[in-house]
Parts: C-alpha cells; sequence; structure tokens
C-alpha cells in the first residue's frame, strides 16, 4: 500500500497500483478538502491519476522524481498548487 | 525468476482460453448466429493476444492477432463464419495449444515456430474480405493503425510554448514529429495496461495532454476500474517506434505526423502547391495496400467487389488529401476502363514510384485525412464484463501439491486425534484419574469436529465439476463425425456435477475411449440410418449425475446397439468360449464379454477405436479407481455405458476384523453382512468348505489360511460359532471366516510404496489410533 492517509491529505509514498485507486476514491470522497502529497510517488498508475483528476483536489507536493513530474505537471493543467512554486527549488 | 512465473502464469491462463476458445469456436459451428459464442470467441483471441504480448514470441502474437482479425470481421459481419474457417481456426488453436505445451518444457518457442506461424497466419489472413496488407507479414500494427486529422485547434491542445519547445527539437534532431491521440479502452485496467506510464514511457515525448473522455461524472459516481481519460501529445522519433510503443493497443491509437507549418503557434496557411505532390508515409501506404489488394483480386472470388472498394479506398484518400489533379486521373481510369484491375495496378505504381525519391524526406504535405476516430470499448467487453471479471479475481489458483499436502497433514491429523480416546482410557485405568479422562474426552470431541470440518472442506476445494472432462468432448465428437461421414449431435447434461480430482483426471480416458467406440461402432452413416427409419443426425448423449457416494456417467447412443448373436460368434472364434457355453449366455452376458481383454468386434481395426486395446482397458482403469463399468444394449436402439467412480477417494470406509490378534481393514463395498455360523452347520465338500445361507450356497474361505498366518489349533466344539463376513468379490458372495468383528472406520489409505509395491493382496495401510499399522485387504486380488 502506497498510500498514507492523514487528516487533512493523503500521501502516496512509492509506486501507487491499480489497486490503490478504490481505497484513494473512497478516502476523497469521505474527507472533501484533503490534498494530495506526490512528494514521495515514484510511480502512479493511470487509474490513481484518473482519480485525483476526477476530484478536482489539489497537488500539494509533486514528485522529486523529475520525468514524472514534468508529465503530471502537464496533466494537471492551470491548477493552482501551492507546492508547485516551492518544488523547482527543492531540486 | 519473475519471468519464469510470469511464463507460468500465461501459460495456465492460456490453457484456459484455449479451452474456453475452442468450445466457443464449435458452439459457432453448430449455430453461427450465436453472439454470446462469438463474443466469447473474440475474447479468447483477444486476450490471449494481449498476454502473450509480455513476451517476445513474435509468431505466437500474429498468429492470434490473424484469429482476432478474422473475429472482428465476423463480428461486423464482414465475413462469414463456414465451417471450414471454423477448422482453421480450430487447427490455429491446436497450434497455439502445441506450442504453450512447448513452452511449458522449454520456455521458449520451437525452432520452426516463425515459418508454421507465417504459413498459418497466411492461410487465416486469405480468408480476411479486404486483406490488409496481403500475406500476414505485415507488421501487426500497421494494419489497424487509424489516421488523425492533425490541425490547428487539435495542436491547440498544448500550451504554446511547449509546442515551440517540440519543434525546435524535431528541428534539432532531424526526425519526425508525430502526434498521437490515445483512447484506452474503458476496461484496459482489467487487461493489466497502465496508458499513462505508456505514455510517458514514449522514447522523445514533448508534449502530453490528459483529459478526461466526458466532463468529469460526481466524485461520487466514479468508477475508478473504468478508464475515463483520452491521451494526447506529440512525441519525436521514427513512426514505426511509436507504433510499436502502441503495439497492443493499435485499435486505440491514432496518430499522424504534424505538418510543420502547424508547429510555429499560427497556422501559416497552404502556400503554393506543388505540381506532384509527395505522398504523406500513411498515404503511401494505404496506396501501397490497395495496390496489394488487387494483386490479391486477380486471382480470387469476388474480385468486382474488392475492385470497388480499392477505388472507393483510392478515391477517398485523394479527395481529402487535395490531390486533384491525381484525382482526376483516378476517376477517368476507372470509370473508363470500367474497373480494369491491370490499369488500376499502373497507375498506383507510377505514382508510388514517382514519390520513391520525395519519401526520403521528411513528410511535408499539409494533406489531412478524415479522422478515423479509435475505437472506444473493446469489442465484446460488454459492460457485463467488467462485473465478471470482479468475481473472477477472488478465486485463487493454486497448485495441487499445496492441496494435497495439506490434506495428507488433515489426514495426519485424523489420525492423530484417533489416540486421544485411548489416552483417556489410558487415564483412567492405569493412573485412576477418571475426571482426567473426562476432560480428554472433551477435548477430544471438539478436535473430532474440527477435524472432520477440515477434511469435509478440503475435499471440497479438490472437487471440480466433470465438466472439465467433458469440454473436451464437443471436439472429440466434431472431428470423429466429420472423419467418418457420420451426422452426430452430441448433447451433455449434468457438466456440473461434482466429483474429486483425481477422480475427473481418471475418467477423462475411459470416457473418451467410451464415446469412439459408440461413434466408430455404434453409430450407423446417415443413409443406413435413413433405411433403419431412424433421423439421419445421430444423438450422442453423456450425461453425469450423483448416485449415493459415486458419481455416474452415461454415455447412451441411438446406434445400431450391440448384437449379442454377433457377439456369441466372435467370441466362439477368438476361443474365448465354446459354442455350447456361448449359447447359454444370456443376451446381457454375451454383451459383456465386450469387456473381456482383447476382444473387439469391429471387421478392420480402424484408427480410431479399434486399436487393440478394447472396453477392457476403460473397465481396467475405472476399477483401479473403485467405480465399476457396465453396458446395456437393445439392437438396433442403440447403447447405453454406465461408469460410476466414487465421489471422492481419499478417505476409505473399512470394516475392522481381527485374526490372530491382528487387525485387517476390508473395503466397506465389498461387505454384504456378517453372520454367525456354528460350526456343525459348516458342510464340507472335498477340500472345500461352504455354509447354506438362505437356502444358497456360500463358499466358506479362511481368511488366517488365505494369509499364511501360523495354523492353530481348531476346537472341534459343534456348537462353536464361527464369525463370518459375507463379501461379494467379481459378483458372486463368498464368506470370510474370521476371529472377531470388530468397527468400522474412516481411513486415509496409503497404498504400498517402495519395496512393498509388489505385495499382492493388500490395497494399503492406515494408522490406527494407538499407532498399530492396519493393513487393508484386496479382496480381489486375494482370493
Amino acid at each position: 500500500m502506497a498510500l498514507r492517509f492523514g487528516k487533512n491529505g493523503v500521501t502516496v509514498d512509492g509506486g501507487a497500483g491499480v489497486e490503490d485507486a478504490l481505497t484513494l476514491l473512497e478516502y476523497l470522497q469521505s474527507h472533501p478538502a484533503a490534498g494530495v502529497n506526490l512528494r514521495k510517488c515514484e510511480t502512479l498508475h493511470t487509474a490513481v491519476l484518473q482519480v485525483i483528476l476526477a476530484s478536482g483536489r489539489t497537488v500539494s507536493a509533486w514528485p522529486r522524481d523529475a520525468v514524472l513530474a514534468r508529465w503530471l505537471r502537464s496533466v494537471f493543467p492551470g491548477r493552482p498548487s501551492p507546492g508547485d512554486r516551492t518544488e523547482p527549488g527543492r531540486r | 525468476m519473475k519471468n519464469a512465473q510470469l511464463l507460468a502464469r500465461f501459460i495456465g491462463e492460456a490453457r484456459d482460453l484455449l479451452q474456453g476458445t475452442s468450445s466457443g469456436l464449435l458452439q459457432l459451428d453448430r449455430g453461427p448466429g450465436d453472439e454470446a459464442a462469438l463474443n466469447e470467441v473474440f475474447r479468447g483471441f483477444h486476450t490471449l493476444k494481449g498476454s502473450v504480448g509480455l513476451f517476445d514470441f513474435p509468431a505466437f502474437t500474429k498468429l492470434v492477432h490473424a484469429g482476432e482479425d478474422i473475429l472482428t470481421a465476423v463480428r461486423s459481419q464482414d465475413l462469414v463464419l463456414t465451417s471450414d474457417l471454423v477448422d482453421r481456426l480450430l487447427d490455429a488453436l491446436d497450434q497455439v495449444s502445441s506450442w504453450v505445451d512447448h513452452l511449458e518444457r522449454s520456455g521458449e518457442m520451437p525452432g520452426d515456430a516463425d515459418g508454421v506461424s507465417r504459413e498459418m497466419t497466411a492461410a487465416l489472413r486469405v480468408c480476411l474480405p479486404d486483406p490488409p496488407a496481403g500475406g500476414g507479414d505485415a507488421p501487426a500494427p500497421a494494419s489497424r493503425s487509424s489516421v488523425l486529422c492533425v490541425d490547428a485547434p487539435w495542436l491547440a491542445t498544448f500550451a504554446p510554448e511547449e509546442r515551440e519547445a517540440a519543434l525546435s527539437g524535431a528541428t534539432a534532431s532531424g526526425s519526425a514529429l508525430i502526434a498521437f491521440d490515445y483512447l484506452p479502452a474503458e476496461d484496459c485496467f482489467f487487461f493489466g495496461e497502465d496508458p499513462f506510464a505508456l505514455v510517458t514511457g514514449l522514447p522523445g515525448l514533448q508534449c502530453l495532454s490528459v483529459t478526461p473522455v466526458a466532463s468529469w461524472p460526481a466524485i461520487g459516481t466514479l468508477d475508478p476500474y473504468r478508464c475515463h481519460l483520452r491521451f494526447r501529445g506529440l512525441v519525436l522519433g521514427p513512426s514505426d517506434a511509436v507504433e510499436t510503443a502502441f503495439r497492443y493497443v493499435p485499435d486505440q491509437v491514432a496518430m499522424a505526423p504534424v505538418p510543420p507549418g502547424f508547429l510555429g503557434g499560427e497556422a501559416t496557411g497552404e502556400g503554393a502547391a506543388p505540381t506532384v505532390e509527395p505522398w504523406a508515409p500513411m498515404a503511401r501506404r494505404i496506396l501501397g495496400q490497395q495496390r496489394e489488394v488487387l494483386a490479391f483480386a486477380l486471382e480470387e472470388d469476388g474480385r468486382a467487389a474488392r475492385i470497388e472498394s480499392v477505388i472507393r479506398t483510392v478515391s477517398g484518400l485523394l479527395a481529402t488529401g487535395g490531390h486533384a489533379a491525381r484525382s482526376r486521373l483516378w476517376a477517368e481510369r476507372t470509370s473508363a476502363a470500367s474497373a480494369d484491375a491491370a490499369a488500376m495496378t499502373e497507375l498506383l505504381d507510377d505514382w508510388l514510384a514517382a514519390d520513391g525519391a520525395a519519401a526520403a524526406a521528411p513528410p511535408a504535405s499539409g494533406e489531412a485525412v478524415p479522422e478515423r476516430a479509435p475505437d472506444r470499448s473493446r469489442p465484446g467487453q460488454a459492460d457485463g464484463a467488467s462485473q465478471d471479471l470482479k468475481p473472477a479475481n477472488r478465486v485463487l489458483k493454486v497448485d495441487q501439491a499445496k492441496v494435497d499436502t495439506l490434506m495428507a497433514l488433515i489426514g495426519e491429523l485424523v489420525v492423530s486425534k484417533n489416540s486421544l480416546p485411548f489416552l483417556a482410557r489410558r487415564a483412567e485405568d492405569i493412573y485412576g484419574s477418571r475426571d482426567m479422562s473426562r476432560e480428554i474426552k472433551d477435548l477430544y470431541g471438539v478436535i473430532d469436529r474440527l477435524a472432520q470440518e477440515m477434511q469435509g472442506a478440503i475435499m471440497a476445494v479438490r472437487m471440480l465439476p466433470v465438466s472439465e472432462v467433458f469440454d473436451r468432448l464437443p471436439r472429440l465428437v466434431r472431428d470423429l463425425a466429420r472423419r467418418l461421414d457420420k451426422r452426430i449431435s452430441l448433447r451433455i447434461e449434468g457438466g456440473d456435477t461434482a466429483a474429486d480430482k483425481n477422480m475427473i483426471e481418471v475418467l477423462g480416458d475411459p470416457l473418451i475411449h467410451v464415446i469412439r467406440n459408440a461413434i466408430d461402432h455404434g453409430i450407423e452413416t446417415p443413409d443406413l440410418r435413413e433405411q433403419a427409419g431412424k433421423p439421419p443426425e445421430a444423438v450422442v448423449r453423456v450425461a453425469a449425475f450423483q448416485e449415493n457416494d459415486q458419481v455416474v456417467i452415461e454415455v447412451s447412443d441411438d446406434g445400431r446397439g450391440i448384437d449379442p448373436a454377433k457377439i456369441r460368434e466372435k467370441a466362439v472364434a477368438k476361443g474365448i468360449l465354446d459354442a455350447e457355453r456361448a449359447a447359454r449366455l444370456t443376451d446381457q452376458d454375451a454383451i459383456n464379454l465386450i469387456f473381456y481383454p482383447g476382444f473387439s468386434t469391429a471387421p478392420e481395426v480402424s484408427d480410431l477405436s479399434g486399436r487393440g486395446v478394447g472396453m477392457d482397458i476403460v473397465v481396467t482403469t475405472v476399477e483401479a479407481a473403485g467405480g465399476t463399468v457396465s453396458v446395456t444394449s437393445e439392437t438396433g436402439l442403440g447403447t447405453r455405458v454406465r461408469l460410476s467412480l466414487p465421489l471422492s477417494m481419499a478417505v476409505t470406509r473399512v470394516m475392522l476384523v481381527e485374526v490372530g490378534d491382528t487387525p485387517y481393514g476390508i473395503p466397506m463395498d465389498h461387505i454384504v453382512e456378517t453372520v454367525r455360523v456354528r460350526r456343525g452347520a459348516v458342510r464340507h465338500i472335498k477340500q472345500a468348505e461352504a455354509f447354506v445361507l438362505r437356502q444358497s450356497i456360500v463358499p466358506l474361505v479362511r481368511l488366517d489360511r488365505v494369509l499364511d498366518l501360523p495354523d492353530r489349533r481348531v476346537a472341534d466344539d459343534p456348537d462353536h460359532e464361527e464369525a463370518v463376513l459375507v463379501v461379494r468379490v467379481a459378483g458372486s458372495l463368498l464368506g470370510l471366516v474370521v476371529d472377531h468383528f470388530r468397527e468400522g472406520m474412516d481411513i486415509i489409505l496409503k497404498p504400498l510404496d517402495g519395496i512393498l509395491s509388489s505385495v499382492r493382496g493388500f490395497a494399503g495401510t492406515a494408522l490406527l489410533g494407538d499407532g498399530r499399522v492396519l493393513l487393508v485387504l484386496n479382496l480381489k486380488e486375494l482370493l
């Protein structure tokens, strides 16, 4: 299980697989204000990505993996994310 | 290592798929309109293609792909599924199945696979109404690639700065920029696909946009297991590299080279059209394909329809591509020569040759071809499919050895728990503690119940439906019927009757043998049947049902039946009986002679059933597993063979008897009754002894003598009562004299093995609760 659920958001740590999609969906349904932290995310299955996209949640931090981060950013166009500005500085 | 596991899983899965697919095909052969069967067969080929893609077995992939294409054409009603086509598909499945066997043995494809695959693929593709690229050599993805209309609004999906970056990348590297539009099938997650990973893994990906197919549903109604995303992007590189990346989902991807004019951000307009426009690679390929179709049409039937289709395709291509001059020329040539294939071929050759030099240059034309939207839903994967798949995931595939180990362990537990009552008795007798004894007995009650439940549960795990065996039959019957020119309809009943896996395995070969016999010897040719006033199509009925603790399989046919007179003649001729005894046999007894070793009534040895192995093999196999075979027949009306097997052979019920202080087990199914016989009532007939039981004479055998136990002093008291166990061995009654009767019990029979396996007369051993070994007798061998 690559997902860690907190009160204010969910952290994806490592690789999130298709089996995580339903858990994540249920969590996001029950936590309407939760954000998604992808900093430690290494791979993200389409099904999980789809849940995040469909939920319209903010991504609070982009993955450290530059390639993954780049494509994920282009997938979430025009969504202001607080972590977005700080992230480039980290690299 | 991981790969080997993956391969092992693939092999198991492929076998299941092959089985299901070929039975689906047979169903289609009987009723070509059967849509469910068609979907099943299509899904079989499709899934096989998908899973074999995990490995590098191109021969395998190409063959199943060709099969899938055929079925696609059948589904879209472009092609009629004839018996001949079913034969070819079945041949393809057989080939695939032999490859799967080879993969299991050696982990790789046989050396001749490529050649075989090419031939079979070509044989399949010839049947396609519009061979995509003629023959089977075309790379599979090429046949399905859709074309995409790349224009300014489409490119506006990406941010201007991204587009510029992509353009400068393209000019710097000198490679073409390809646009793709990937609409994954809704159920793609169930096929292990991960579109986002696939797309981001594209080498040279420049821009990516992911959008929902429709607007997002409310979060509460989202089905996370269906893919609602559409992927669009620009990627650098030769188009075949991109095609390779999408090779498993060619029907879901549309791609086209990006005209450089659009990349600057603003569309630059058409510019001056050159007099001879070079062809875009896609158009080139389409023209090339059409040319090959023409080549085919020259020697095939239905050429008019094909030529018509070529004319339409090429006109469409020319009209949308702005090739005005060529379009006119084409129209002229096709109408004037009234579909002269040679003239058309010439023209296409001209165009393709003239363009030969220009083709090397990067694609430049701003021509756009109407977008053929990628096929959204995987055909055959109707909405129900995903619901079907979810429960399927709850099924575990477990190696049988693991289940067997578990069963053996449970067997040990059953035996060990039997020693608790002995312990309780010792606690009371030796240590004088009645309380302790009672506690042990209580505990024993609990463990006993648990052990029994465990035993029941493990038996249930090993139970399989007999359809495991029945699934092979339709194919067998169909093949035999076609070879022998007989018309046969097979009716299967009770396929869900369950029996122990071992029994199912034992059942397979005898059942096939019986059915072969019925078809070969029993069923007449259609004209003979009509002469006899029967419908030309014969019926073979295979029914399974449970009867007490036996599973019964009945094979009946409405053929000519077994003629007892012929059997008698044959038996006499073969020297099995003399004429006088043969004449005394009842008809049923005569029919039973077919079970006699070496008996075969077919005048000629055919390669089907009369292979020198007769029904006696069936009897031997079934009886070895503790079952029985019987046959009844009426001349002219048909034959019925009944195979009956125990539901499970894991637990054997025996009765314990004691001879000379040693317990012996006698299988319960032999035992008729127990009686006490006064010694004075035993009649001596020469050496033999017998007694009268309800007005019939029952021979008497002393178990101690049969077992060669040391002679004991027998008291001559005529009032002494002998304990006689009346058993039925090979159909006749027999009295076994033992010292004492003991209780009946369930045991787990362990066959004698190793150095003991040649000892005859014993079925095996079992452990008793007090640690003693129980020998279980095999009466048939012993007496």
